[in-house]
This record gives structure tokens, sequence and C-alpha cells, in this order.
């Protein structure tokens, strides 16, 4: 046998029950709280999305980014913010209740205050609004993740 | 080969050096370590460096590009292996660089982002079958000068230089960062952006395309050298920017429009559209590159006609695995996936595809009886054997980094 068949015989050995056995442990996982550490993650990326939206706000009120590039960016960031809600509708962690519902009503206010963006974009006043609340609920959403 | 082509080679390969990759390890590696990560850009840029040049060296000796070397020194059946995961990572990639694509194209001139992707896809396939093969290269890597403005903005964000020269030495992360596994594995796939693949894959054809003899082989040195060592220049800028635009500011910027937010942050409008245009361009064409070298890869491997400037009914097999590769990549980039998280995939799985594309090169390059008097030099053979313990290293630790720190995340 030469010793390249001999390492794929190896790899085959540790890969495929290794490969089979994430599977299996994957489709057998029953209904389970989300971890604390998990709950800190969604809460700081949708701080992050908040700062975000808050920066794009501000250089938007400045007159420094292109109406395509306001605009689609504000979607972009609404999709994301989306995606983290939808990772919050999962049983909470034990202790945390109150702190995953806190996190889900900003992230919804986020995205409402997005998705409502559009028509304002020409609205210095408007944009500056926005900016001073997302930087609130990404102070909030980070005090959550912190703790 | 002429001065001028010498220069337009070296100009591509600083605008053309750079994908989405590097662009999304830069920005957020900066963003999360803020210098902390330049030592990698040098320890990888050293290593692209030695292996483009012994890549295109020995495509040049003996006319035969890395794929086929790759099967004659691992065997059909790992060959075969190699073969099948480099078209995987491939097909991530170009995936990736097409949702890219279409992004920035909606930043640019607004519509419907499937639309982009389908206009975007398009005007690739346009270029590709189009342009004879050293204008495509061309087109692109000068067109991505344009991710220069990065180096412009770090300047502009007035760094701490002294903490910037600090970043180039090898330390641990600050009480403000993420932890030891998170900066693995930053380092890791920054290591592994900068040493894609496909890169060389795509350079050792390259030579052969553009019929490089013996008298080429300093251009080959200059190219490689001049060329990835100011790329690896504007890598340490888009650290540097990362860093200076969000460092501590609490963004994460996994989003490809948030990497180009510090252009308008330093620029307005104008830095806006210049970064646009660079990463268009610099995504562009190494989408074009990895549908390319796929089509390279499984020519070679199997030994059928190839050529970029070949016709279609010369090559059909060659010409139809890169438009396959264009399509699969248009395909799964319409379920609306997140290229940034494509990206990071690409990444982290291309590491585990490069021993096997560099340890053939490497173990050519030291053949005297086959290179005669272009066999390595001891310093270059030793740093061959280094890095290729470094990318070992790398190859066996991408993967559970991925899974430890939930991609970066922590």
């Amino acid at each position: 046998m030469r010793r390249s068949d001999i390492a794929g015989l190896v790899v085959a050995v540790i890969a495929v029950p290794g490969g089979l056995g994430y599977l299996y442990h994957r489709a057998a996982t029953a209904p389970h709280a989300m971890e604390v550490d998990e709950l800190q993650r969604i809460a700081r990326q949708l701080a992050s999305d908040g700062r975000e939206s808050a920066r794009l706000a501000s250089l938007v009120a400045a007159g420094q980014v292109n109406a395509y590039y306001a605009r689609a960016q504000h979607e972009k960031i609404s999709e994301d913010v989306r995606d983290g809600l939808k990772s919050l509708d999962a049983p909470p962690p034990q202790g945390r209740e109150d702190d995953t519902r806190r996190a889900a009503a900003l992230a919804s206010d986020m995205k409402a205050r997005l998705d409502q963006t559009a028509p304002h974009l020409a609205d210095a006043a408007a944009m500056r609004k926005l900016q001073s609340e997302h930087a609130r609920i990404a102070a909030d959403l980070e005090a959550i993740a912190a703790r | 080969m002429k001065i001028w082509d010498l220069f337009l080679g070296i100009m591509s390969a600083i605008g053309g050096n750079v994908d989405m990759g590097q662009l999304v390890f830069t920005i957020s590696g900066g963003a999360k370590f803020q210098y902390l990560l330049l030592w990698v850009v040098v320890v990888s840029t050293i290593g692209i460096v030695v292996f483009a040049e012994m890549s295109g060296r020995v495509a040049v000796i003996l006319k035969r590009p890395a794929f086929d070397i790759m099967r004659e020194h691992l065997g059909t059946r790992v060959g075969l292996v190699a073969l099948v995961a480099s078209i995987g990572v491939n097909i991530l990639t170009c995936t990736a660089q097409i949702a890219g694509i279409a992004a920035i194209l909606q930043f640019l001139f607004g519509g419907n982002y499937h639309a982009m992707m389908v206009l975007g896809a398009s005007l690739l396939l346009g270029a590709i079958f189009f342009l004879k093969f050293d204008w495509l290269d061309r087109t692109f890597g000068l067109l991505g000068l344009a991710l220069l403005v990065y180096i412009a903005i770090a300047i502009s964000l007035e760094p701490d230089w002294s903490k910037v020269a600090r970043g180039l030495l090898p330390a641990l992360p600050g009480d403000k960062m993420p932890g030891l596994g998170v900066y693995a594995y930053y380092v890791v796939g920054l290591f592994s952006a900068i040493l894609m693949p496909y890169e060389v894959h795509f350079y050792s054809s390259g030579a052969i395309e553009e019929k490089w003899t013996a008298k080429d082989i300093p251009s080959n040195f200059a190219n490689a050298v001049i060329g990835f060592a100011l790329g690896g220049v504007l890598t340490v800028g888009l650290i540097v920017t990362g860093a200076q635009a969000f460092f501590g500011q609490g963004i994460d910027p996994h989003l490809l429009g948030t990497v180009a937010m510090p252009a308008a942050m330093a620029f307005g409008v104008k830095g806006l559209l210049l970064a646009l245009v660079g990463i268009l361009s610099a995504i562009g064409g190494a989408a074009a590159e990895t549908a390319l070298a796929s089509a390279y890869s499984v020519a070679q491997f199997f030994r059928l006609p190839w050529g970029k400037d070949k016709k279609l009914k010369d090559a059909p097999r060659y010409h139809a695995c890169w438009i396959a590769m264009l399509l699969a990549g248009l395909g799964i980039a319409s379920t609306g996936v997140n290229a940034v998280d494509i990206v990071e995939y690409s990444v982290i799985f291309a590491v585990v595809v490069l021993p096997f594309t560099y340890y053939p090169i490497l173990k050519v390059a030291d053949d005297k009886q086959v290179m005669g008097k272009h066999v390595n030099s001891p310093v270059i053979r030793y740093l061959g054997w280094i890095y290729l313990a470094l990318i070992a290293a790398a190859a066996v630790s991408a993967v559970p980094l991925m899974i430890v720190t939930h991609s970066g995340n922590g």
C-alpha cells in the first residue's frame, strides 16, 4: 500500500465517523434553551448594527455618501437586524428571559426605524435623530451583551 | 519582456492582489485587534512572494503549470481529492465575489440586487470571453489600483504610527479585544486570504499563457517581489483603516458596504466612489481568476487542451469549465447568501487545500535535475520549507478555530 493510500485511509477513518456523529448529534437535538454566550453574541451583533446605522445616518446627514449607497446599506443593515431577531426567537437562557425579550424589542424598534429611513434620506434633521436613537438602542444592547 | 510590460505587470499585481477575503479579514481584523495583525501581513506577503515566484519559475522551465505538477507528485487519487477540494473552494470564492459585485453595483447605480447580480455575472462573462489574457489581467489589476485610496484613508485618519510599527511584531491581544481564540482565527484567516491557492494556479498558468521563457525569469522575480510587496503595503493600509475607523467603536464590519464606509468618513462621496470602484475591480478580477483557475486545474489535471486565448472549438471543456464556475457562483449567490459569510468559509477551507498546492511546487523547484541552474537557492529552499510547515499548522487549526470561535464572533 502506498503512503498516499494510507494517509487517505487514516483521513477516512477519522473523518467519516466524526462527520456522521456530528450529523446525528445535530439531527437528534431536542428543543433546548439558548446558551447565555449565544444571547450575548446576538446582542453584540445587533448593537454593532445599531452603531453602524448611527454612523451611516451621520454620514448621510453630512452629505458624505451617495444616494444609492445610503439606501442600499440601510437595507442591508435592516436585513442583518432581521436575521438577529430571528435568532432571538428561541427559548431564552434561564434567568435571562427579560434580557432576551428586551433585546428583541430593541431590535424590532431598530428594524422598524431602518425600514422607514428611505423617504427621509434627504432630511438631515431626521438623519441626526435616527443617529441618536440608534446610538441609544446600541448602548442598551451593549449593556445586555455585557451582563 | 519589455519594461512597459513589466511595469504593467507590477501595477496589475498590486491592484489585482487584493480580493474579498483580504478586504473582509483586514478591515474586520483592524476593527477587532487594532494593529495587532500587521505582522501577519508581513509574514504572509513574504510567503506569497516566495511561492508565486517559485511557481512562475517552475512553469517557465518545465513549461508545465501547477496542477500538472501536483498530479505527478501527489498521485492520481490524492491529486483528484486536491482537485475536488480546490474546485469546491473556488466555487465558494466565486459565489462570494459575484454576490459582492452585485452589492457594489447596487451601491453605485441602485437597482434590484438580483438584477445587479445577473448584470455583474454577464459583464464578467463578457470580459473573460472577449479580452485577451494579458488585458483581462491588466484591466482588473489597473482599475484595482483605485484601492490605493485606502492608504490615503489610513494616513488621513491619523493613526498612532509608533503603535502601527509595534503591530509589525507579534503580540497578544489586549484588554478591550476579543480573546486568544478569535485572535488565532484571524491570524489563520488573514494568512490564508493572502496565500489563496487560486492565485498560484492563476499565476503559474499565466506564465505559460504569456509564453514566458527563461529570459523572463528576472521579470518573474521582479513581478512577484515588487507587485506582491506593494500589494502587502495596501493590505497594511486596509488594516490601519479598519483600526482607525472601527476599533473600540462597537462596530463589527461584517457587511461589504461597511468596508467602504471609512472612505466616506475620510473623503466624502468622491472617496466612497473611488473605494467602491476599487473594490468592484478587485472582486471582479478575483471572480475571473477563480473561474479561470478552476478551468486551468481541471484541464491540466486531465491533460486536456487549455488556454484563455484558445478558441472555443480548440479547448471546449476548458471554456465550458470556467463558464460553469461562473454559473454555479451566480446560482448559489442568487439564493441570497451573505457574501461576507461565504468568503469567510472559502478562506478558511482554502487553508486546508494550501499544502496540496504548495508542496509539489516546492519539491519540483528544489530538484536540481529538473530545474538545472534555476533550482531554488538555499535561502528560498529554507524559506519554502518553513512556510510549508506554517501552512500545514494553519491547515490543521483552521476548521477547529472556525467552529470554536463561531467564525471569529467569540
